[in-house]
């Protein structure tokens, strides 16, 4: 594996064969990969919330923390890499419900709201999710290898599992 | 030309007929029909399809079984599920399971061609 590049909480990277990219304590948040086979380029945000009309109004928006504006930067991001959108694949993981005695009902499961939004921002633009690993109540780090683009998704209570 | 055969699973006789509609009015043409996951695995097996239309929620068998059971079955099968709208947790488990891509109801003719044309290119 080349160097690693990590991804913070409400940023997204990009990264190249044979880079590395990864992003820790995945919650609630939902970590988004976009990989390119062709040319084995990838992208990584670790986003928060569902939609960026959460952000305060007259804000100007990190758009990496929020899932539908995070894919659309990606996009931004990769395209100016040369990467063309028709050859990309999407994978997903987090999302978790980390707090399930308070988040009985779907109001506060912010988790399963990033990934619900996740897979539908993904399907608006023509994306195809490929691999998932969402939900549950635990947390998640997850690493793109960009040369094979595999995702790990590794917690501190369950095995490591590649997807 | 020879045609892509297209096998549509779906409880719902409006759906069917609109799929069946949709497709035959293209470069693909529909085989089978099946109202359910039991149906559409024997349906599956008897036709070998090109690509399956794979609705989620039907009784006796839903669709997420179903994907896993063809799956099991014939390892490249090609399976295209339909949705609807809040059923995003039920996509991803198909696709876990295999699926390849999704659709969401209710669907405009040219969305429906586009998926079965990239999961089968």
């Amino acid at each position: 594996m080349g160097p690693t590049i990590t991804v913070g909480i409400a940023q997204l990277k990009t990264g190249k064969t044979p880079n590395v990219l990864t992003t820790a304590a995945l919650g609630s948040c939902v970590g988004l990969v976009l990989y390119d086979p062709a040319s084995k380029t990838g992208a990584m945000a670790h986003a928060m919330l569902p939609s960026a009309s959460f952000a305060a109004k007259g804000l100007r928006a990190n758009p990496a923390k929020f899932v539908d504006s995070a894919v659309v930067e990606m996009l931004k991001e990769l395209a100016a890499q040369g990467v063309r959108q028709k050859n990309l694949v999407a994978k997903i993981a987090g999302g978790a419900n980390m707090f399930p005695d308070l988040n009985r009902g779907q109001v506060l499961h912010i988790g399963r709201r990033n990934t619900d939004q996740a897979v539908m921002t993904l399907k608006e633009l023509g994306i195809p999710l490929v691999a998932a690993d969402i939900g549950k109540t635990y947390g998640r780090t997850i690493t793109l290898d960009t040369v094979t683009g595999l995702l790990t998704v590794k917690s501190h209570w369950h095995d490591e599992k590649t997807i | 030309m020879i045609k892509q055969r297209v096998l549509i699973v779906d409880d719902a006789i409006f759906m069917r007929q609109k799929l069946n509609d949709i497709i035959n009015s293209t470069h693909y043409e529909v085989c089978g029909f099946a109202e359910n996951g039991i149906e559409g695995i024997e349906q599956y097996k008897k036709l070998k399809p090109d690509i399956v239309t794979m609705d989620i929620i039907m009784p006796e068998m839903d669709g997420i079984d179903a994907v896993k059971k063809i799956i099991a079955h014939d390892k490249n099968a090609k399976i295209l599920m339909v949705s609807a709208m809040g059923q995003q947790q039920l996509v991803v488990e198909a696709i876990q399971a295999g699926a390849k891509d999704f659709i969401v109801k209710p669907f405009e003719p040219p969305s429906v061609v586009a998926a079965i044309d990239k999961v089968l290119g």
